[in-house]
């Protein structure tokens, strides 16, 4: 899975490179592209190349920046270890019997708790009665009945992966297959080492007095890529703000776009700050998987790599939609202290795509609003990536709506080009988006005459 | 090589901040603009950068358009300035050059000169907030320069310097222009711009109304006579003589216009007859005398 991680990851560098070289290659014959040789020959920066390298740097040094990423690493720990703190010491299973049972049962149910970690108590339940009433009461975990099933209180699903769940499947393939090699006339002496030659072989069926809850590992992949992809769009979503916004309010942007035009600027700084994002988004799940994996945490343990990397690519997708619009409206803003004004717009269907999402978490189907949301380029990277880690789409939707997002990301950039091209050089005051947006907008007076 | 300012036109709504302005800077000189607030020098400068869109005329260099290969052969300084403040020194004017086209190795080597130049090496790693205004103006003036630029543009760059500060950069705008580069300039210091430029272009309205050499336009319109005859304290004996205009009397001088007909000789011969003559000077108009009567 972490292989999977880090190959997705590498390819996301290596395509932004190659696009990137491929972008200041074509630029190169005309006169806005930068000479890639020196007049002695020595390589020249391409301007992205160089605006890249710069929010990369300044990102990375700045304080906000590592003690931020400290304190979501710290969170995630949180989240995965105290769970497992939580539960406390070693699980157990209380398993009730009920009816006759052949010798090789005891023994079994004590060695799968050995080999499950579970620690196993057996009692003897005077009557199948008597064993579901203790089952609803929750003085046994699993009652094995008449050697032929377990009832658990509540159904298990395939991809339950609790201590409980665990163990009950391992029990019950153990004594379906005693049962099998009973039935051919093996020995019992003979049955033990038998047993394990014999994995695939029908086990007993596992009965659950209520259905198993809808609830399983991928529901917690799907909420934690949720909180994740809110989280960080808001957060890089900011950083590019504030960053366009402290170009314009000093007005280092009017000596920036005396030497590089303000689509290549913008590229630049959309490009850097999602490197850095993409940096960060990378750390914070190889430290939920790692702490995952060392503490063996059921949470991390049951995150199938799938949703896991269609999250990350989801986030991708975000942050190409996004990222332009919070550029754009960065431009607009003269002041820090008019960024909440803009800002908030923007937040709103993130926002809304965000709780929206998690009604879908706790439904066996999408509901329409989530079908229609999940392929609307502000909310689709919310959506559909819950809905796929739930298993309710198909991976051909997930490419749809993956492709539409993109293309709609493009009609974004070109669209915040324009607004980022004709209000970044006004000052002096807020700048209107009808201002902007106007077919024949002019670049409006500047501070000085 | 030559930088051309062709008919430029801008009109914000009712507002004409450039109505026709053309006028050329020469290489290897320092070359003053002015004008009064709002008569649309800025907006002439950053015409330079693409910064404006122009209504109509064109800014060229060398006789041909310019695009951006030509502008990063040029240096800026903007009036509002415009580093970040937050950004180490030395890395922020390495990134400078290194958008202007310099290796990285070139702009490493270029950034510690000027730095050392400029008396600022050992705040390098500073960040430049951490700057007193005087330095981060000589950080601005370092980014503008640290490349090697072909023109020079600066828009108010004396401007919240103090003595030391004017002088350090009046030699190095000084040095450029010796080692032939355009330097064109913009300030309300008319004293120092009468001292260190060879050439003006004054504008008002957004349209040209002086241009040449200092020489030149301190040597146009009406001449001008300091006087002083001893025992005269309010210039007495040159009332009444025709085509001559007394401006000013001080400490026994008296400040003459005199009209294109006046024969100066019969007018020293009429002071020489009021009484001792201890001086008799023909007196340039000082720049800002040409500027107001120029913007008036």
């Amino acid at each position: 899975m972490k292989a999977t991680l880090i190959v997705a990851l590498a390819v996301v560098i290596v395509g932004i490179r190659v696009w990137r070289h491929r972008y200041a290659r074509r630029k190169l014959g005309t006169p806005a592209g930068s000479p890639d040789r020196s007049p002695h020959g020595r390589r020249v920066r391409g301007d992205v190349e160089l605006i890249v390298r710069r929010e990369v740097h300044e990102r990375l040094t700045t304080r906000v920046f590592r003690i931020g990423t400290l304190v979501i690493l710290l969170g995630v720990a949180a989240a995965v270890i105290i769970p497992v703190i939580d539960k406390g010491g070693t699980p157990v299973a209380r398993v009730g019997i009920v009816g006759p049972t052949t010798t090789l049962v005891r023994p079994t149910l004590a060695a799968a708790g050995s080999a499950q970690g579970v620690k196993v108590t057996i009692s003897d339940e005077t009557s199948l009665a008597a064993a579901m009433s203790a089952l609803r009461a929750g003085r046994v975990d699993i009652v094995l009945v008449d050697d032929r099933y377990f009832e658990v209180a509540q159904g298990i699903s395939a991809t339950d992966t609790s201590a409980l769940a665990t163990y009950a499947r391992s029990v019950a393939h153990y004594l379906g297959v005693e049962k099998a090699l009973a039935r051919q006339g093996i020995p019992a002496s003979h049955i033990g080492a038998l047993t394990l030659t014999l994995a695939g072989s029908a086990g007993l069926a596992i009965r659950g007095l209520t259905p198993a809850h809808h609830k399983n590992a991928n529901l917690v992949t799907a909420l934690y890529v949720l909180i994740l992809t809110y989280v960080l769009l808001s957060q890089y979503g900011t950083w590019l703000l504030m960053g366009v916004v402290e170009e314009k309010s000093t007005r280092v942007v009017e000596v920036l776009l005396a030497a590089v035009s303000p689509l290549r600027l913008l590229v630049g700084k959309v490009t850097g700050i999602g490197l850095v994002a993409a940096a960060q988004a990378a750390a914070i799940v190889a430290v939920a998987l790692e702490l995952g994996a060392a503490v063996v945490s059921n949470l991390v343990k049951g995150t199938a790599p799938v949703p896991v990397v269609v999250g990350l690519v989801w986030l991708v997708l975000g942050y190409a939609f996004y990222c332009w619009l919070y550029a754009a409206v960065g431009s607009l803003v003269e002041r820090t202290e008019q960024v909440q004004s803009v800002a908030f717009p923007v937040a709103l269907p993130m926002l809304f795509g965000y709780i929206v999402s998690f009604t879908a978490l706790g439904a066996s189907s999408p509901s329409l609003l989530n079908q229609v949301l999940a392929y609307l380029p502000p909310t689709a990277p919310f959506v559909m990536p819950v809905l796929f880690a739930l298993g309710q789409v198909a991976w051909w939707q997930v490419v749809a709506s993956g492709l539409i997002t993109a293309a709609a990301a493009v009609g974004m950039a070109r669209i915040a080009g324009t607004i980022y091209r004709r209000a970044i050089l006004r000052t002096g005051r807020r700048v209107k988006f009808s201002e902007v947006l106007h077919w024949q907008a002019r670049p409006a007076r500047p501070a000085a005459t | 090589m030559t930088l051309e300012f062709l008919d430029l036109r801008r009109r914000y709504g009712d507002v004409v901040a450039l109505d026709g302005l053309s006028f050329d800077v020469p290489p290897g000189q320092v070359f003053g603009f002015l004008g009064p607030n709002g008569a649309g020098k800025t907006t002439a400068m950053r015409a330079v950068f693409g910064l404006v869109d122009l209504d109509a005329g064109s800014v060229r260099w060398d006789g041909a358009a310019i695009g951006l290969h030509e502008r990063r052969q040029f240096g800026y300084m903007p009036e509002e300035r415009g580093l970040y403040p937050g950004m180490q020194i030395q890395r922020q004017l390495e990134y400078m050059c290194e958008l202007h086209g310099r290796t990285p190795a070139d702009a490493v080597v270029a950034t510690m000169r000027w730095l050392e130049r400029l008396g600022i090496a050992d705040r390098a790693t500073n960040k430049l907030e951490s700057l007193s205004l005087g330095n981060q103006q000589r950080v601005q003036l370092a980014a503008a320069l640290a490349f090697e630029p072909e023109l020079l543009i600066l828009d108010e760059p004396f401007a919240g310097l103090d003595p030391v500060g004017i002088d350090e950069v009046t030699a190095i705008l000084d040095e450029q222009a010796r080692e032939g580069r355009g330097v064109l300039f913009s300030s309300h210091q008319l004293d120092l711009v009468e001292d260190i430029c060879e050439s003006v272009a004054i504008i008002d309205k957004g349209r040209l109304v002086a241009q040449g050499s200092l020489e030149e336009l301190e040597r146009q319109g009406a001449r001008r006579l300091v006087v002083k005859v001893e025992g005269d304290r309010d210039g007495a004996w040159a009332r009444g003589i025709g085509g001559v205009t007394i401006s000013r009397t001080e400490a026994g001088e008296s400040r003459l216009v005199l009209d294109d007909g006046v024969d100066s000789q019969a007018l020293l011969a009429r002071a020489m007859a009021a009484g001792p003559v201890v001086r008799f000077d023909f007196e340039r108009r000082r720049l800002s005398e040409v500027f107001r009567e120029a913007v008036r």
